[in-house]
């Protein structure tokens, strides 16, 4: 793996423009419209940032959180629970969009809960006026220990400071919004020391959700560890 | 005045205090139907059920016998 070469993952909720910031970022032409649900698969393209650093940029599925119910929100947590998935990202571009950015701010956070260094986007900033619609950025930052990316990829606004982001994602703080682990510190100790290879935050998916992946047995795990209430 | 949200009547808007999570499902909870968010009753579908909901700006149609799993203190 080249270090000049930066692994980008777009996500966010469905219908909040993802597809179209993809397309700004690579200059490339997916097809996008206004419906969820159209982006059903992985999508990758390269956005050259710097004379000597590329993004690849990949477009996923949109998801309201990472408890999937669909195949393709599946897509979502197989890559974003998988360190060694070739495109596991350096740095996650959450994508929201200004009227719904409460709701899409759940995501956010089981996002920024895994430690990736994770960009917040809010999309569509030119209907802000509009709709009468005022944000704090600088508290919103502070609350969530992030960068906030204020853009409209359809008046082609904010996507070079989303670059400038993207470009020094080594800044991004990666300290999770809540970390769930010293509710009960020896009970996540003793997951993590079984299995070592896991990240903590997928063992607790697989034990509380009725999730499964590819390589872990939810019986095995949910046999060694029941759920402490 | 301590209820359910299946007892609004339409246009009413009331604030959640609670849900049993064992029965609301996961997905109502990732929408924002947590206690501190506003609910409000829209629509009700011919028979009674089931009943069109606005909670936190997401608009969903609920069954009754989950809606009753909702509790609600209604704003006066």
């Amino acid at each position: 793996m080249s270090s000049n070469l930066i692994k980008v993952a777009l996500i966010g909720n469905p219908n909040v423009g993802k597809t179209s910031v993809f397309n700004e970022l690579t200059g490339l032409n997916q097809q996008v419209g206004n419906y969820p649900g159209i982006t059903v698969e992985k999508k990758q393209g390269t956005c050259k940032l710097y004379d000597v650093v590329k993004a690849k940029i990949i477009d996923l599925p949109g998801t309201y959180s990472l408890n999937a119910s669909s195949i393709d929100e599946n897509v979502v947590i197989e890559l974003m629970l998988n360190k060694k998935d070739e495109d596991f990202p350096d740095v996650a571009v959450v994508v929201t969009e200004v009227e719904n950015l409460k709701r899409n701010l759940l995501l956010f956070t089981q996002i920024k809960d895994l430690e990736i260094p994770t960009i917040l986007v809010i999309n569509m900033a030119d209907r802000m006026k509009l709709k009468g619609i005022e944000l704090d950025i600088p508290v919103l930052e502070k609350e969530l220990k992030t960068k906030i990316a204020l853009i409209s990829s359809r008046k082609k606004i904010g996507i070079d400071y989303l670059k400038d982001l993207i470009l020094n994602y080594n800044a991004l703080s990666t300290e999770p919004c809540l970390n769930a682990s010293s509710i009960d510190p020896d009970y996540f100790n003793n997951l993590r020391r079984a299995f070592p290879n896991q990240l903590l935050y997928k063992l607790w998916l697989v034990i509380t959700q009725d999730v499964n992946f590819l390589n872990l047995d939810r019986n095995e795990i949910k046999s060694s560890f029941t759920i402490p209430i | 005045m301590n209820t359910n949200s299946s007892a609004l009547k339409i246009g009413e808007t009331a604030t959640i205090t609670a849900v049993n999570l064992d029965e609301i499902p996961l997905k109502l909870l990732e929408m924002g139907c947590l206690p501190g968010n506003k609910i409000t009753l829209l629509q009700v579908a011919p028979f009674g059920d089931p009943l069109y909901f606005n909670v936190n700006d997401s608009h969903v149609a609920i069954r009754v016998e989950t809606a009753k799993e909702i509790s609600i203190l209604k704003d006066n």
